[in-house]
């Protein structure tokens, strides 16, 4: 599915289906916040797998983020300058929290246009970056993730749109085709599972429940939302226009 | 625009509007143009517009013979107040005329207008009730759903302008944009507009959206609340405790074995030859049905009905016995029925027929009075030998039900055709069945007289079902058939049962026959060149159809979308309507109780849930392609078989020992005598198979 520029989506709420408004379950009016996405980065084993395309004729800032976090910049970003994907993040620390960038060694420009399966897969203090779930790179990190990331949305297609500074909002078009969130879980052979294994045979996989959220961005209803395929409803919803600056 | 008796309309915010019921905003003015003439059907006090719950509308009393404006107010730290102003210069001969009557409210004072003339201030500055809050305005009503009767003020009445402002509007100029000598886009007064509806004359449309401001829409209450259930069930128990419409309205007839049933719910009996020869109507109107008949209107219950009594006796839940005779092919006729002689005969409205057996298909739950490739295997092997005999033939020799075969003569077939022409002018619903109605002559020689006939009932819904699994040859033919038939407006709707339990290779094992890339392609091409055509796909929901329902819930998803048009009578191209099988328990999903979870049922729901669709009819113009999805009956039917799956989690296991077993004896003979071995198109159900042979030391 193609993202447009500064048309970005956020992974935030859940939503309640037991109750229909005019016969559509899923509407504007039965979602709230999910807790979940508060510290779900934070916590010690998760993998995170993202299938995008970014062609050079694509609209974006100079740097801009797949996916991301507002604030002290978290997330996936492709800088165009550099001509470099990294994934960044900052960790607690004193006096100041130290910033964190760790770039995929391997990945191309013309594999970004293409498209090209990145995965961040978390285990306790160490990030590795995965592509097309092979190893890349990676990086040890002493404390935490920041506590500034427990009060922000997740974002996809930029990552930070109402930030004051135009240079930091990291807006792209983009085209993703598979975006995931599988917690509890380090072992990257089980990220390609998920990654390849057909939807309807999911449900059979151990790591089932753990899938937080899995995204078919081919289904999509009639308010641009985006059907999770895991167990959960944290459907992926169009940042609405009065949060895009 | 014609307001029928029980059917009144309701004014709703679209779904991105506020919600809130715009008369609860402060100020408002809403005016109705509107004549309700005297033979009109109408309660002895009838409301025009209203809000239900503790009222605010306008009505008449006819007990009085007064015009009534009422409503409730809020007071701090007391109770609500009740204020009812009456008035005498609105009669009966105004309301046969019409009149347009405007509420002006600007906080403080209420003024009412009779054609655009001041008949009443009323000064009132208290905030109304917040019971309005979340409620609609309705027209043709006050309170359709409210338990006491005289507190629905239903109405029939003809409707010609309605508009609500959400200011005090000057009088003199709602009168020149009512009355159209202003158009109201042009005027500030639009800035205040919440609605304005200038209605036509016909009456066939559900929902009327609002051309102004597209703030809201009319909708037509279209399925009956459950007080109109009550209604009609207070009607037939006037008659008598037992008296249902459907005996008389309603007839399913097996012709390829001489049995017939009303409705479809008491076992089917067979028509003595000798009344056949004498009265072909006998094919509904045998002796059997009119002696239950006669114990109907006797303020009886016959004992072949009992499936409506176990209803009525255990639970407050309606039976179907309210449910068919509310619908549209039985309730008219309520009158007509109930003062007929018993003895009399009766042309029922919705009829389903099965010519023949003839079958290319032996699915796996089905059998040989309805499979002619079922009966062959029997013939060949004898019944399945499980802990009973599995589609023998035994029954129905003792019950004289054997069936015809296609080529012999069959007198219950000619009877038929002697009724035809006489049926068919009265008929609402005609569905073919089978075996395979496209294997039988018959069903070519019904849509050929549909075609032919020089008066065609165009009101028919006219339903044939299908396998979609013969030849390219017939399935043309039928295309071509159908074509003639809707160029040529002979029906009101034409609809195409098909049938589906699970995806793929899955469905054909259950379906032995099915080449399901075939069935499929069928459909495709059927609704590409039949637009006006609705598939609907019957899944009797068994124990195979678990694991890939997910994919079939998605391939109809998929075809919804791409046959999606506003020629239709239903809003979807395709209809999933999933039902459980019951017999025979060992194919039942139930068995699996323990063995799958119930995520799987969640996982359809969501997926159906998520791609819900605002309307299950198709409203014509303002269809648009993102409207099209499952409905709340599609859900519904699939949220009740999860339901039966949640409340087996009581069910003490062994209960199912015997079928499991029988479910072991029935894949192995299958396999034996189909080649098809069950693991191999099921390998989730590998540790299920081997679970019940160690149970049972295998």
């Amino acid at each position: 599915m193609k993202i447009k520029y500064k048309e970005p989506y956020w992974v935030k709420f859940q939503w309640d289906i037991s109750e229909h408004h005019d016969n559509q379950y899923v509407t504007q009016f039965d979602k709230e916040e999910n807790d979940v996405f508060k510290d779900f980065l934070h916590k010690e084993n998760y993998i995170i797998t993202c299938n995008f395309k970014i062609k050079s004729h694509y609209k974006k800032d100079e740097i801009c983020m797949v996916f991301g976090k507002p604030g002290k910049n978290l997330g996936l970003s492709y800088n165009q300058g550099t001509k470099t994907l990294a994934f960044e993040f900052w960790t607690k620390n004193t006096p100041d929290d130290t910033f964190n960038m760790v770039i995929f060694k391997t990945v191309t420009i013309k594999e970004i246009e293409n498209g090209v399966t990145v995965s961040i897969v978390r285990d306790k203090n160490k990030i590795t970056l995965y592509k097309n779930f092979i190893e890349d790179n990676s990086v040890e990190f002493e404390n935490n993730l920041i506590d500034d990331y427990k009060e922000t949305a997740f974002f996809l297609g930029c990552s930070s749109p109402d930030c004051d500074s135009d240079k930091h909002r990291y807006y792209g078009e983009m085209e993703v085709n598979h975006f995931s969130f599988l917690s509890k879980e380090s072992n990257i052979e089980k990220g390609e599972d998920l990654y390849n294994t057909e939807i309807h045979n999911l449900l059979i996989r151990k790591y089932y429940d753990d899938i937080l959220f899995l995204y078919d961005f081919k289904s999509v209803n009639n308010l641009n939302i985006i059907y999770d395929e895991s167990k959960n409803t944290n459907f992926l919803e169009k940042v609405p226009t009065e949060y895009v600056k | 625009m014609k307001i029928e008796y029980q059917k009144p309309w309701f004014l709703k915010p679209k779904l991105t509007q506020s919600q809130t019921n715009i008369l609860s905003n402060g100020k408002f003015s809403i005016n109705l143009t509107f004549k309700v003439d005297k033979i009109y059907k109408k309660d002895n006090k009838i409301g025009f517009w209203g809000v239900p719950g503790k009222n605010i509308g306008i009505s008449y009393d006819y007990e009085v013979d007064l015009f009534v404006f009422e409503f409730w107010t809020k007071h701090e730290g007391e109770e609500d107040k009740f204020n009812c102003y009456t008035y005498d210069c609105i009669n009966d001969r105004t309301l046969n005329k019409g009149l347009t009557i405007s509420v002006v409210y600007d906080g403080d004072t209420y003024y009412l207008y009779k054609d655009f003339k001041l008949f009443d201030t009323i000064v009132n500055s208290h905030p109304l009730i917040d019971d309005y809050l979340n409620e609609p305005i309705y027209l043709g009503c006050h309170n359709m759903d409210s338990l006491n009767v005289k507190h629905r003020c239903i109405t029939e009445m003809d409707v010609f302008h309605f508009s609500v402002f959400d200011d005090a509007i000057n009088i003199k100029k709602l009168e020149s944009l009512i009355t159209n000598e202003t158009i109201i886009d042009s005027t500030k007064e639009y800035d205040n507009l919440y609605c304005f509806f200038n209605f036509g004359t016909s009456g066939d449309e559900f929902i009327i959206f609002d051309g102004y401001k597209d703030l809201c829409f009319l909708k037509k209450k279209n399925k009956m609340s459950t007080v109109g259930f009550d209604i009609v069930k207070d009607k037939l128990d006037s008659v008598g405790c037992g008296f249902c419409l459907a005996k008389w309205t309603q007839v399913t007839m097996h012709l390829h074995n001489g049995t017939t049933h009303s409705c479809h719910h008491p076992e089917p009996h067979k028509i003595g030859l000798e009344e056949i020869v004498r009265n072909p109507t006998a094919l509904h109107n045998s002796k059997i049905k009119k002696q239950a008949r006669k114990e109907m209107i006797e303020d009886k219950r016959p004992s072949e009905c009992q499936y409506c009594w176990n209803v009525e006796d255990s639970s407050s839940s309606f039976s179907d016995r309210t449910f068919k005779s509310a619908e549209p092919w039985s309730e008219p006729y309520f009158e007509e029925i109930k003062n007929s002689d018993w003895r009399a005969d009766y042309n029922p409205k919705y009829a389903e027929v099965s010519f023949s057996n003839t079958c290319n298909f032996k699915c796996a739950y089905c059998g040989p009075e309805y499979s002619s490739k079922w009966m062959e295997e029997i013939n060949e092997h004898g019944a399945y030998n499980l802990s009973y005999e599995y589609n023998g033939t035994k029954r129905m020799e003792e019950r004289n039900t054997k069936p015809y075969r296609h080529s012999d003569d069959n007198p219950y077939v000619n009877a038929f055709w002697e009724w035809f022409p006489e049926l068919y002018e009265s008929l609402d619903t005609f569905r073919i069945t089978g075996g395979e109605p496209l294997l039988s002559k018959d069903t070519w020689k019904v849509l050929d007289y549909v075609i032919e006939t020089e008066n065609p009932n165009k009101n028919l819904k006219l339903s044939i079902n299908s396998n979609l699994g013969v030849n390219d040859e017939l399935i043309d033919r039928l295309i071509e058939k159908l074509d003639l038939i809707i160029k040529d407006n002979r029906v009101k709707e034409l609809i195409i049962y098909t049938s589906c339990d699970g995806y793929g290779t899955q469905a054909e094992y259950t379906r032995f026959g099915l080449d399901f890339e075939k069935m499929f392609s069928n459909v495709d091409k059927i609704l590409t060149i039949l637009p006006r055509v609705t598939i609907v796909v019957m899944s009797t929901f068994n124990i195979f159809s678990i694991f890939s329902y997910e994919q079939l819930i998605k391939k109809i998803h998929k075809i919804k979308l791409k046959h999606f048009n506003t020629k239709r009578y239903w809003n979807s191209a395709i209809i999933l309507d999933t039902s459980y099988l019951r017999h025979p328990p060992f194919m039942s999903f139930r068995i699996l109780k323990d063995y799958i979870d119930v995520e799987y049922f969640n996982r359809w729901i969501k997926y159906m849930k998520f791609n819900s669709t605002f309307r299950s009819l198709n409203f014509h113009k303002t269809q648009l392609k993102s409207d099209i999805g499952f409905s709340v009956q599609e859900i519904e039917k699939i949220s009740r078989i999860r339901d039966i799956f949640i409340t087996d989690y009581e069910t003490d296991i062994r209960l199912f020992d015997k079928d499991k077993r029988d479910f072991l004896e029935f894949i192995k003979e299958y396999e034996k005598r189909r080649g098809m071995n069950c693991a191999e198109y099921y390998p989730e159900l590998t540790q299920f198979i081997k679970n019940i042979e160690n149970e049972n030391k295998v």
